[in-house]
Protein backbone atom coordinates (compact mmCIF):
# COMPACT_ATOMS: atom_id res chain seq x y z
CA UNK A 1 0.00 0.00 0.00
CA UNK A 2 1.18 3.50 -0.80
CA UNK A 3 2.73 5.23 2.23
CA UNK A 4 0.71 8.41 1.60
CA UNK A 5 -2.53 6.49 1.64
CA UNK A 6 -1.49 4.84 4.88
CA UNK A 7 -0.73 8.25 6.48
CA UNK A 8 -4.07 9.68 5.32
CA UNK A 9 -5.94 6.65 6.60
CA UNK A 10 -4.21 6.77 10.00
CA UNK A 11 -4.78 10.52 10.34
CA UNK A 12 -8.43 10.14 9.42
CA UNK A 13 -8.87 7.37 11.98
CA UNK A 14 -7.27 9.55 14.65
CA UNK A 15 -9.46 12.55 13.81
CA UNK A 16 -12.57 10.34 14.03
CA UNK A 17 -11.34 8.97 17.37
CA UNK A 18 -10.68 12.47 18.71
CA UNK A 19 -14.01 13.81 17.49
CA UNK A 20 -15.82 10.86 19.05
CA UNK A 21 -13.99 11.54 22.30
CA UNK A 22 -15.15 15.17 22.30
CA UNK A 23 -18.73 14.18 21.48
CA UNK A 24 -18.77 11.58 24.27
CA UNK A 25 -17.22 14.09 26.68
CA UNK A 26 -19.85 16.68 25.73
CA UNK A 27 -22.75 14.24 26.20
CA UNK A 28 -21.34 13.01 29.50
CA UNK A 29 -20.86 16.59 30.70
CA UNK A 30 -24.43 17.43 29.75
CA UNK A 31 -25.80 14.41 31.65
CA UNK A 32 -23.67 15.11 34.74
CA UNK A 33 -24.50 18.84 34.62
CA UNK A 34 -28.21 18.09 34.21
CA UNK A 35 -28.16 15.69 37.17
CA UNK A 36 -26.29 18.13 39.43
CA UNK A 37 -28.65 20.91 38.38
CA UNK A 38 -31.72 18.77 39.11
CA UNK A 39 -30.42 17.77 42.54
CA UNK A 40 -29.52 21.32 43.53
CA UNK A 41 -32.36 23.20 45.31
CA UNK A 42 -31.48 26.43 43.52
CA UNK A 43 -30.91 24.76 40.15
CA UNK A 44 -31.40 26.61 36.88
CA UNK A 45 -34.76 26.33 35.11
CA UNK A 46 -34.30 24.40 31.87
CA UNK A 47 -35.44 27.41 29.87
CA UNK A 48 -33.49 30.52 30.80
CA UNK A 49 -35.40 33.30 32.55
CA UNK A 50 -34.08 36.82 32.15
CA UNK A 51 -33.17 38.94 35.19
CA UNK A 52 -36.37 40.99 34.74
CA UNK A 53 -38.58 37.90 34.68
CA UNK A 54 -36.80 36.44 37.73
CA UNK A 55 -37.30 39.70 39.66
CA UNK A 56 -40.97 39.83 38.71
CA UNK A 57 -41.40 36.26 39.93
CA UNK A 58 -39.85 37.17 43.28
CA UNK A 59 -42.13 40.19 43.59
CA UNK A 60 -45.17 38.05 42.74
CA UNK A 61 -44.15 35.44 45.32
CA UNK A 62 -43.73 38.15 47.95
CA UNK A 63 -47.10 39.64 47.08
CA UNK A 64 -48.71 36.22 47.35
CA UNK A 65 -47.02 35.63 50.73
CA UNK A 66 -48.22 39.00 51.98
CA UNK A 67 -51.75 38.27 50.78
CA UNK A 68 -51.68 34.83 52.40
CA UNK A 69 -50.39 36.37 55.60
CA UNK A 70 -53.11 39.01 55.45
CA UNK A 71 -55.71 36.30 54.98
CA UNK A 72 -54.44 34.39 58.01
CA UNK A 73 -54.02 37.30 60.38
CA UNK A 74 -57.67 37.80 61.41
CA UNK A 75 -57.92 34.16 62.48
CA UNK A 76 -54.89 34.38 64.74
CA UNK A 77 -53.29 37.53 66.12
CA UNK A 78 -55.70 40.11 64.68
CA UNK A 79 -58.92 38.50 65.88
CA UNK A 80 -60.33 39.77 69.17
CA UNK A 81 -62.33 37.86 71.75
CA UNK A 82 -65.61 39.21 73.15
CA UNK A 83 -63.94 40.50 76.34
CA UNK A 84 -61.15 42.22 74.41
CA UNK A 85 -63.71 43.78 72.11
CA UNK A 86 -65.91 44.97 74.96
CA UNK A 87 -62.90 46.54 76.74
CA UNK A 88 -61.93 48.44 73.64
CA UNK A 89 -65.47 49.63 73.00
CA UNK A 90 -65.62 50.99 76.53
CA UNK A 91 -62.26 52.75 76.09
CA UNK A 92 -63.90 54.80 73.34
CA UNK A 93 -60.53 55.45 71.73
CA UNK A 94 -60.90 52.83 69.00
CA UNK A 95 -62.59 53.18 65.69
CA UNK A 96 -65.33 50.54 65.52
CA UNK A 97 -66.65 49.73 62.08
CA UNK A 98 -69.82 47.86 61.25
CA UNK A 99 -69.43 45.93 57.98
CA UNK A 100 -73.07 44.85 57.73
CA UNK A 101 -75.46 46.45 55.23
CA UNK A 102 -76.46 49.95 56.33
CA UNK A 103 -80.10 48.92 56.98
CA UNK A 104 -78.98 46.56 59.78
CA UNK A 105 -76.64 49.21 61.12
CA UNK A 106 -79.57 51.61 61.37
CA UNK A 107 -81.61 49.09 63.34
CA UNK A 108 -78.92 48.63 65.93
CA UNK A 109 -75.13 48.68 66.29
CA UNK A 110 -72.35 48.74 68.86
CA UNK A 111 -72.19 52.14 70.62
CA UNK A 112 -69.91 54.54 68.78
CA UNK A 113 -69.57 52.28 65.71
CA UNK A 114 -69.57 53.74 62.22
CA UNK A 115 -71.08 52.08 59.20
CA UNK A 116 -68.73 50.69 56.57
CA UNK A 117 -70.79 48.15 54.64
CA UNK A 118 -68.86 45.70 52.51
CA UNK A 119 -71.43 45.97 49.73
CA UNK A 120 -71.14 49.75 49.56
CA UNK A 121 -67.56 50.07 50.65
CA UNK A 122 -66.52 53.09 48.62
CA UNK A 123 -69.29 55.35 49.88
CA UNK A 124 -68.80 54.30 53.50
CA UNK A 125 -65.03 54.58 53.24
CA UNK A 126 -65.13 58.16 51.97
CA UNK A 127 -67.47 59.05 54.83
CA UNK A 128 -65.34 57.63 57.61
CA UNK A 129 -61.92 58.55 56.23
CA UNK A 130 -61.84 62.03 57.75
CA UNK A 131 -63.20 60.90 61.09
CA UNK A 132 -60.44 58.33 61.38
CA UNK A 133 -57.79 60.91 60.65
CA UNK A 134 -59.08 63.43 63.18
CA UNK A 135 -60.83 61.65 66.01
CA UNK A 136 -59.24 58.24 66.42
CA UNK A 137 -55.92 56.63 67.12
CA UNK A 138 -54.44 54.25 64.58
CA UNK A 139 -56.49 51.28 65.90
CA UNK A 140 -59.59 49.93 64.27
CA UNK A 141 -61.96 47.01 64.88
CA UNK A 142 -64.31 45.66 62.23
CA UNK A 143 -67.30 43.45 62.95
CA UNK A 144 -70.26 42.11 61.01
CA UNK A 145 -73.23 39.93 61.94
CA UNK A 146 -71.69 36.73 63.40
CA UNK A 147 -69.00 34.05 63.14
CA UNK A 148 -70.35 32.77 59.85
CA UNK A 149 -70.03 36.22 58.28
CA UNK A 150 -66.81 37.03 56.41
CA UNK A 151 -67.58 40.64 55.55
CA UNK A 152 -65.51 41.90 58.50
CA UNK A 153 -62.50 40.01 57.12
CA UNK A 154 -63.06 41.38 53.63
CA UNK A 155 -63.42 44.93 54.87
CA UNK A 156 -60.33 44.53 57.03
CA UNK A 157 -58.36 43.18 54.07
CA UNK A 158 -59.46 46.14 51.95
CA UNK A 159 -58.45 48.62 54.64
CA UNK A 160 -55.03 47.01 55.03
CA UNK A 161 -54.52 47.23 51.28
CA UNK A 162 -55.41 50.91 51.51
CA UNK A 163 -52.61 51.41 54.01
CA UNK A 164 -54.47 51.18 57.31
CA UNK A 165 -52.50 49.65 60.15
CA UNK A 166 -53.60 47.81 63.31
CA UNK A 167 -56.95 46.72 61.95
CA UNK A 168 -58.55 44.02 64.10
CA UNK A 169 -61.63 41.87 63.65
CA UNK A 170 -64.28 40.85 66.14
CA UNK A 171 -65.61 37.57 64.73
CA UNK A 172 -68.47 37.21 67.23
CA UNK A 173 -70.05 40.26 65.63
CA UNK A 174 -73.40 41.90 66.39
CA UNK A 175 -74.94 38.54 67.28
CA UNK A 176 -72.57 37.84 70.19
CA UNK A 177 -72.66 41.47 71.33
CA UNK A 178 -76.45 41.70 71.46
CA UNK A 179 -76.93 38.21 72.99
CA UNK A 180 -74.65 39.26 75.87
CA UNK A 181 -77.12 42.07 76.63
CA UNK A 182 -74.62 44.80 75.83
CA UNK A 183 -75.83 48.35 75.08
CA UNK A 184 -76.60 49.35 71.54
CA UNK A 185 -77.40 52.39 69.46
CA UNK A 186 -79.81 52.84 66.59
CA UNK A 187 -80.27 55.46 63.90
CA UNK A 188 -83.70 57.01 63.95
CA UNK B 1 17.69 15.67 23.07
CA UNK B 2 15.72 14.16 20.22
CA UNK B 3 12.86 15.83 18.41
CA UNK B 4 10.45 13.32 19.92
CA UNK B 5 11.65 14.18 23.43
CA UNK B 6 11.18 17.91 22.81
CA UNK B 7 7.63 17.29 21.64
CA UNK B 8 7.03 15.05 24.61
CA UNK B 9 8.16 17.71 27.10
CA UNK B 10 6.21 20.43 25.31
CA UNK B 11 3.03 18.37 25.29
CA UNK B 12 3.48 17.41 28.94
CA UNK B 13 3.97 21.04 29.98
CA UNK B 14 1.01 22.18 27.85
CA UNK B 15 -1.40 19.57 29.16
CA UNK B 16 -0.41 20.23 32.79
CA UNK B 17 -0.71 24.02 32.49
CA UNK B 18 -3.92 24.05 30.47
CA UNK B 19 -5.37 21.09 32.36
CA UNK B 20 -5.00 23.22 35.49
CA UNK B 21 -6.52 26.22 33.70
CA UNK B 22 -9.57 24.24 32.56
CA UNK B 23 -10.01 22.69 35.97
CA UNK B 24 -9.88 26.11 37.64
CA UNK B 25 -12.20 27.70 35.06
CA UNK B 26 -14.77 24.94 35.58
CA UNK B 27 -14.57 24.91 39.38
CA UNK B 28 -15.05 28.68 39.78
CA UNK B 29 -18.29 28.41 37.81
CA UNK B 30 -19.74 25.65 39.99
CA UNK B 31 -22.57 26.99 42.12
CA UNK B 32 -22.71 30.15 39.99
CA UNK B 33 -24.56 28.70 37.01
CA UNK B 34 -27.18 31.45 37.10
CA UNK B 35 -24.51 34.16 36.82
CA UNK B 36 -22.83 32.19 34.06
CA UNK B 37 -26.14 31.87 32.21
CA UNK B 38 -26.61 35.64 32.49
CA UNK B 39 -23.18 36.10 30.91
CA UNK B 40 -23.91 33.67 28.07
CA UNK B 41 -27.03 35.70 27.25
CA UNK B 42 -24.94 38.86 26.92
CA UNK B 43 -23.12 37.35 23.93
CA UNK B 44 -26.47 37.48 22.10
CA UNK B 45 -25.87 34.41 19.97
CA UNK B 46 -27.76 31.70 21.84
CA UNK B 47 -31.51 31.12 21.80
CA UNK B 48 -33.01 31.13 25.32
CA UNK B 49 -33.66 27.41 25.21
CA UNK B 50 -29.93 26.61 24.93
CA UNK B 51 -28.67 29.02 27.58
CA UNK B 52 -29.43 26.95 30.68
CA UNK B 53 -28.14 23.65 29.23
CA UNK B 54 -24.90 25.39 28.23
CA UNK B 55 -24.58 27.05 31.63
CA UNK B 56 -24.61 23.74 33.48
CA UNK B 57 -22.73 21.73 30.81
CA UNK B 58 -19.69 23.94 30.12
CA UNK B 59 -18.36 24.00 33.73
CA UNK B 60 -18.63 20.20 33.98
CA UNK B 61 -16.97 19.80 30.59
CA UNK B 62 -14.11 22.08 31.61
CA UNK B 63 -13.56 20.16 34.84
CA UNK B 64 -13.66 16.80 33.05
CA UNK B 65 -11.36 17.99 30.30
CA UNK B 66 -8.99 19.49 32.86
CA UNK B 67 -8.99 16.22 34.79
CA UNK B 68 -8.31 14.17 31.66
CA UNK B 69 -5.49 16.49 30.57
CA UNK B 70 -3.86 16.34 34.00
CA UNK B 71 -4.26 12.58 34.31
CA UNK B 72 -2.48 11.90 31.02
CA UNK B 73 -5.21 9.57 29.75
CA UNK B 74 -5.93 9.87 26.01
CA UNK B 75 -3.67 12.87 25.64
CA UNK B 76 -4.17 13.40 21.92
CA UNK B 77 -7.94 13.28 22.18
CA UNK B 78 -8.02 15.52 25.24
CA UNK B 79 -5.77 18.04 23.48
CA UNK B 80 -8.20 17.94 20.56
CA UNK B 81 -11.06 18.58 23.00
CA UNK B 82 -9.20 21.52 24.52
CA UNK B 83 -8.42 22.91 21.06
CA UNK B 84 -12.05 22.62 20.00
CA UNK B 85 -13.34 24.28 23.15
CA UNK B 86 -10.81 27.11 22.91
CA UNK B 87 -11.61 27.60 19.23
CA UNK B 88 -15.30 28.02 20.11
CA UNK B 89 -14.41 30.49 22.86
CA UNK B 90 -12.15 32.48 20.54
CA UNK B 91 -14.78 32.71 17.81
CA UNK B 92 -17.43 33.72 20.33
CA UNK B 93 -15.20 36.43 21.78
CA UNK B 94 -14.24 37.63 18.31
CA UNK B 95 -17.86 38.18 17.25
CA UNK B 96 -18.55 39.95 20.58
CA UNK B 97 -15.54 42.23 20.04
CA UNK B 98 -16.52 42.99 16.47
CA UNK B 99 -20.04 43.93 17.54
CA UNK B 100 -18.65 46.23 20.23
CA UNK B 101 -20.28 44.38 23.15
CA UNK B 102 -19.03 45.60 26.52
CA UNK B 103 -19.40 42.44 28.59
CA UNK B 104 -17.65 40.27 31.11
CA UNK B 105 -16.02 37.33 29.34
CA UNK B 106 -17.17 34.94 32.08
CA UNK B 107 -14.23 32.65 31.32
CA UNK B 108 -12.83 32.56 34.86
CA UNK B 109 -15.79 33.63 36.98
CA UNK B 110 -16.25 37.36 37.49
CA UNK B 111 -13.86 39.51 35.52
CA UNK B 112 -13.63 43.24 34.97
CA UNK B 113 -16.15 44.68 32.54
CA UNK B 114 -14.49 47.19 30.24
CA UNK B 115 -14.58 48.04 26.54
CA UNK B 116 -11.21 46.32 26.12
CA UNK B 117 -12.21 43.33 28.27
CA UNK B 118 -13.56 41.24 25.42
CA UNK B 119 -10.53 41.87 23.21
CA UNK B 120 -8.19 41.08 26.10
CA UNK B 121 -10.00 37.77 26.63
CA UNK B 122 -9.92 37.14 22.88
CA UNK B 123 -6.14 37.59 22.67
CA UNK B 124 -5.56 35.56 25.82
CA UNK B 125 -7.65 32.67 24.50
CA UNK B 126 -5.96 32.95 21.10
CA UNK B 127 -2.57 32.48 22.78
CA UNK B 128 -3.98 29.51 24.71
CA UNK B 129 -5.38 28.11 21.48
CA UNK B 130 -2.02 28.46 19.76
CA UNK B 131 -0.20 26.56 22.51
CA UNK B 132 -2.81 23.79 22.76
CA UNK B 133 -3.27 23.56 18.99
CA UNK B 134 0.45 23.16 18.44
CA UNK B 135 0.56 20.50 21.16
CA UNK B 136 -2.29 18.65 19.45
CA UNK B 137 -0.58 18.73 16.07
CA UNK B 138 2.68 17.74 17.73
CA UNK B 139 1.00 14.76 19.32
CA UNK B 140 0.77 13.18 15.85
CA UNK B 141 4.54 13.01 15.65
CA UNK B 142 4.94 11.02 18.86
CA UNK B 143 4.75 7.27 18.81
CA UNK B 144 3.47 5.27 21.72
CA UNK B 145 6.15 3.18 23.39
CA UNK B 146 5.43 -0.54 23.61
CA UNK B 147 3.33 -1.36 26.66
CA UNK B 148 2.64 2.28 27.55
CA UNK B 149 -1.01 3.25 28.17
CA UNK B 150 -0.68 6.67 29.76
CA UNK B 151 1.78 9.51 29.80
CA UNK B 152 2.25 9.62 26.05
CA UNK B 153 -0.02 9.64 23.06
Amino acid sequence: MDIHQEIIRTSLRRVIEDTSFVIVLGCLSFCVGLTINALRPSGLPLVYLSKEVRLQKIVDDLKQNVEEARGNLPDIAQSLSFDQFRARVLEKRWLILDARPEAFYRLGHVPGALSLPREDFKKGYLKIQNQKATAFADNTIVYCSDNACDDSLRVRSALVQLGWRHVFVFRGGWDEWSRAGMPSEAVK
Amino acid sequence: MTRQQIWSYYIRATRLIFGGCFLYAGLVKFGHEQEFADKIVLYQIMPNILVSPLAFTIPVMEVMLGGVLLSGWRIRSSLFGATTLLLIFVLTLFQAGMRGLVIDCGCFGNEAVSPSGVWFAFFRDTVFLAFVGVAYLGSYSIRKAPGQTTGTI
